[in-house]
């Protein structure tokens, strides 16, 4: 979406067409594309296992004997890992880990990105210049390297007791099984896009005609950006979140991929693929099952965001 | 042009300033010393102490600060707190090649495979080959490179025998196919995207429409003037990708045994060894830094319309 366009879209002073303009557009973009409508259905699927997770015959943590390493039967439907935990139960779990990362990454990144973008976008001028140059370093910032530090340095704290910032760091990260680290990392890292995608869209609509009668009839800034200037920006940050989310589970299961994020016995399908390394000569469905799962809701978030991005975006849709 | 590179090149200071603040006080305020896993047995208070005052880590954090960053200044990054017979630099001598090598081979390889493929789907559009291609292209941008390399390593490592499971031997061995593989599925994916668009979007221009009807041959109008001009957009993203696999081989040199700078970090990282830390953390982000000028430089260079003097 580049700012250039929107006028075009947001020209009607009157915003409640637009509003219901844009979920009718989502809906008819995805009706008639069978790929995403079967990714919509999987990733139903996951969150459904996500949610039930706890619910399942077997638990994540329980260990059977009789089913070490077994393969797939009637009973374990995807078999027994090396040390006899069912897997089905353990891939749930870890779509439950996947789906907090995704969920809580994308409200952290929405909110940071909303708020800087709004305000240099708003403000314009000093406060726009000096915070968009702050973006723009930020870019720069290898976020990648600073999750492994994070999540490495709030790990190696054994027997050592924290004390005061890191203390309260270090038990909000524990409480959150060392999910805490790529939540911190994607929210210095991922908001940034957001930020630029919202004040690219504010700069272009605060001169409109009805913004300025809006200002001249008395209303607040405050009640200006709510009421017209932040739905407006709406259609770019559902495809900006929608692109955000594969990101934050392919980096919560490298990090647990490479022991850094979630700890066992607390399944992930990073742990999971790594422990399936270990083993793959003898037991190769040990490694392929989780690595199935991820590869395929990552798809299905990919999918859905090319179609929803086809769906919001005129521009696009003209050049196709 | 020399005048735009050298403005980028200042601004590459502040920037570098702030990702070695950051790092800095993570890196310390974080609990630990580096002296907790040294060897075998814990380290004894005295010895931990003399350690502390051989590096300076007995001062205050903000002495420690303006100490590091003074000799940082001068090109001393000080010795590494886990092997100290070697300093900071020499182990990015020894390891970053390899690094670097692995990286520009799984870009290189992603160009050569992505551009041919994308400009064909985009000459074969709305075929079953297009929609194969694409379709490909969307797979191999959701394959983590972790899972890649390994399903890598088990197929040509393990089941057919061909690579070695793990290590080392350069990079014109059969130990590097696995690695670049893991490596340069997900650019070599995003790039033929991009390159499949642009050239799409080339396809209607004017200059096309000229150049058919002049006569022109299909593969010189191809090759010659669409490709050249559809490239433009995809160096943008080549070079983030760059960054991309640099970063990435964090995971795939620590699956396949690759002595390179990443798998080198993750175990720093792990032993606190700030001066590697920092040291490490700063050449990447100046890595990121020099390829995004270089970029804006190629744009200019492929594209005449492009001045950043005026």
């Amino acid at each position: 979406m580049t700012p250039d366009d929107s006028p075009m879209l947001t020209a009607n002073p009157s915003l409640e067409p637009r509003r219901k303009g844009l979920g009718w557009q989502i809906v008819r973009g995805i009706r008639h594309n069978p790929a995403a409508i079967i990714s919509l259905i999987v990733l139903t699927v996951v969150i459904l296992a996500a949610i039930f997770a706890t619910s399942l015959p077997y638990s994540y943590d329980g260990q059977d004997y009789k089913i070490r390493n077994a393969p797939p039967s009637s009973e374990h439907l995807l078999g027994g890992d090396q040390l006899g935990r069912d897997v089905l139960s353990r891939l749930a779990y870890g779509a439950r880990v996947s789906m907090i990362v995704a969920f809580a990454a994308t409200v952290l990144t929405l909110i940071i990105g909303i708020t800087v973008g709004a305000i240099a976008g708003y403000a314009g001028g000093q406060v726009d210049s000096v915070i968009m140059r702050f973006v723009d370093s930020m870019y720069a910032f290898p976020d990648l390297l600073f999750v492994i530090l994070v999540s490495a340095l709030l790990r190696g704290q054994i027997g050592d007791e924290p004390t005061g910032v890191v203390a309260a760091i270090a038990s909000i990260d524990r409480a959150s099984n060392g999910l805490f680290p790529v939540f911190l990392a994607l929210g210095l890292t991922s908001w940034l896009t957001t930020a630029r995608l919202v004040r690219a869209q504010l700069l272009s609509l605060k001169h409109q005609d009805y913004v300025l009668a809006s200002r001249g009839s008395g209303a607040t800034p405050s009640f200006i950006m709510r009421r017209h200037l932040l739905p407006n920006t709406l259609a770019p940050l559902i495809v900006a979140a929608t692109l955000a989310i594969p990101n934050a589970i392919l980096l919560e299961a490298g990090l647990s991929f490479i022991g850094l994020g979630v700890q066992p016995p607390t399944p992930s399908w990073g742990i999971m693929i790594a422990d399936g390394v270990a083993s793959i000569r003898s037991f190769p469905w040990l490694m392929l099952a989780p690595a199935f799962t991820i590869g395929l809701t990552l798809l299905s978030f990919n999918v859905l965001g090319d179609a929803l991005r086809d769906a919001v975006d005129p521009l696009l849709q003209r050049s196709r | 042009m020399l005048r735009y590179v050298a403005r980028r090149a200042m601004a590459i200071v502040p920037t570098l300033l702030l990702v070695y603040t950051v790092v800095f006080f993570i890196a310390h305020a974080t609990p630990g010393s580096p002296w907790d896993m040294l060897g075998e047995r814990p380290v004894p208070p005295q010895v931990q102490e003399n350690l502390n005052q051989k590096y300076n880590l007995d001062k205050s954090l903000p002495e420690q600060y303006l100490t590091y960053l003074g000799n940082a200044l001068r090109g001393d990054f000080g010795p590494s707190y886990r092997s100290r017979s070697q300093s900071v630099a020499q182990i990015i001598r020894e390891f970053l090649p390899v690094s670097l090598q692995l990286g520009a081979a799984a870009m290189v390889l992603a160009l050569l495979i992505a551009l041919p493929l994308g400009g064909l789907a985009a000459l074969r559009r709305g075929t079953w080959l297009d929609w194969t291609i694409v379709s490909l292209t969307t797979l191999g941008i959701s394959m983590p490179s972790y899972v890649v390399a390994s399903v890598g390593i088990v197929v040509l490592g393990v089941k057919l025998g061909w690579v070695p499971t793990i290590g080392w031997d350069g990079l014109f061995t059969p130990s590097s196919i696995v690695p670049i593989i893991g490596l340069s599925l997900a650019p070599l994916a995003a790039l033929t995207r991009y390159f499949r668009a642009s050239m799409i979007e080339e396809l209607h221009r004017d200059y096309v429409r000229t150049a058919r009807a002049k006569g022109l041959s299909e593969q010189s109008l191809v090759g010659g003037h669409m490709a050249r001009n559809a490239l433009v957009p995809v160096i943008t993203v080549a070079g983030v990708y760059f960054s991309y696999v640099m970063m990435g081989s964090f995971f795939v040199e620590t699956i396949a045994g690759v002595p390179g700078l990443g798998r080198y970090f993750v175990i720093s990282v792990a032993a606190r060894d700030y001066p590697v830390i920092i040291g490490t953390t700063l050449l990447y982000a100046a890595v990121v830094l020099v390829v995004n000028i270089l970029v804006d430089v190629a744009y200019a260079a492929l594209d005449p319309r492009i001045h950043y003097d005026a």
